[in-house]
């Protein structure tokens, strides 16, 4: 007898407690999931080209690198002894606030500036020429491609290399 | 006397005769009434039993299955994927079920590399603006720096829209000066990032009570 009681007080509880849950579960629920990802190609490698020295005059053409990722701008600039005087000219190639002479157009990878920065010798002294002991170097910036919020392309030529971990 | 009759064999055998032939009797009148029985009209009833179920559109696309892909316009291989440019994008949940529903959403964004997920690089380059007004409301407590919970705080009815909870995609500029401790190569470069997207739904029916046994909370979250 004691034990029956026993039976059908436990056999009470465990069917109040199924009520409950059965109200709990009650509820329509539903979930789905969507993902999309997109890998970040960065990495110029650019290098610069002087196919020609004739006429005192430096024939200056940049490439963006074959194996390069990313479109770039590019400036260049010559330095020489204060005896000498050096003119630029050429099509697309403006003088900035730097004294760089930047090319106006994007060099896509695989491509090279369109057209060459001309940089003329000019006023060598006498002699040099025959001795040939003087130099005159260009160097050359490149900075990749940065879009604006609309997608319309510009430099930063103040970029500064950071680190990047957290 | 009434009992003596009781008790005579006779009466049991003439109860039991009595008993057969009512049970004969009973199937026969049976098979013959059913053809006097005029057939009645048969009559049609459909019942729909109620369904919950959603559905996420891209860009008033088509509805998206329960684990689409998201984004593809972005990478479309016609041009490539610009960093620092703004790309509109815009997410909406559709009720696809039979029942008015509450929606909440999960957006999480993260970058991944060779090695999977990329934990010391910051989702915070991976700029999601979302769309606050138009009945969405941002989880703030729920919500972290690579996950933003957001609630839609108006039911759903069968075969309706949300407004879009996302307006644009942009990875920040400032990765293309991000290098490496060799100064050669890009921290970023290489890398993948990734934004994916869970939307849930509860009925609306005793709505608050559903969105707090599913959710923990109702959609008045802030």
């Amino acid at each position: 007898m004691k034990r029956r009681n026993i039976f059908l007080a436990i056999l009470a509880v465990a069917l109040i407690l199924s009520v409950g849950l059965s109200s709990a579960a009650a509820y329509f629920t539903t979930s789905v999931k969507a993902s999309g990802s997109v890998m970040i190609d960065l990495g110029p490698h650019t290098t610069i080209e002087e196919p020609d020295v004739s006429r005192w005059t430096k024939h200056v053409v940049i490439k963006n690198q074959d194996d390069s990722k990313q479109p770039v701008y590019v400036r260049a600039k010559a330095f020489a002894g204060s005896e000498f005087t050096l003119e630029y000219s050429g099509e697309g190639w403006t003088i900035d606030d730097e004294g760089f002479y930047r090319y106006s157009e994007i060099i896509a990878p695989g491509e090279t500036t369109a057209n060459e920065l001309l940089i003329k010798i000019e006023n060598i002294p006498e002699g040099v020429q025959e001795r040939g002991d003087f130099n005159v170097t260009v160097v050359y910036e490149a900075t990749p491609v940065l879009y604006d919020e609309a997608g319309e392309p510009y430099a930063d030529w103040n970029l500064k290399a950071e680190g990047g971990d957290l | 006397m009434f009992k003596k009759i009781l008790r005579s064999p006779i009466t049991t055998v003439l109860l039991f005769v009595l008993a057969v032939a009512l049970l004969l009797g009973g199937t026969i009148g049976g098979v013959r009434a059913a053809p006097l029985t005029p057939m009645s009209q048969s009559y049609r009833a459909s019942m729909e039993t109620s369904s919950i179920a959603i559905a996420l559109v891209e860009n008033d696309g088509e509805p998206l299955g329960p684990d689409a892909s998201i984004l593809e316009s972005l990478a479309n291989g016609k041009e490539p994927f610009k960093v620092g440019k703004t790309y509109s994008e815009k997410l909406v949940v559709r009720n696809t079920g039979s029942i008015g529903t509450y929606i909440r959403v999960s957006v999480y964004k993260y970058w991944r590399d060779g090695n999977g997920k990329a934990v010391n690089l910051d989702p915070s380059l991976i700029a999601i603006k979302f769309n606050t007004s138009d009945g969405w409301t941002i989880d703030t407590d729920a919500s972290t720096e690579e996950r933003t919970v957001l609630y839609y705080t108006n039911p759903i009815a069968p075969e309706s829209d949300t407004t879009s909870f996302i307006d644009s995609v942009t990875i920040d500029g400032k990765i293309v000066k991000m290098l490496n401790d060799d100064q050669k190569s890009y921290v970023y470069d290489g890398i993948t990032f990734y934004i994916d997207v869970v939307a849930d739904a509860v009925q609306d029916h005793s709505g608050e009570a559903a969105m707090l046994s599913a959710w923990g909370k109702t959609n008045a979250a802030g």
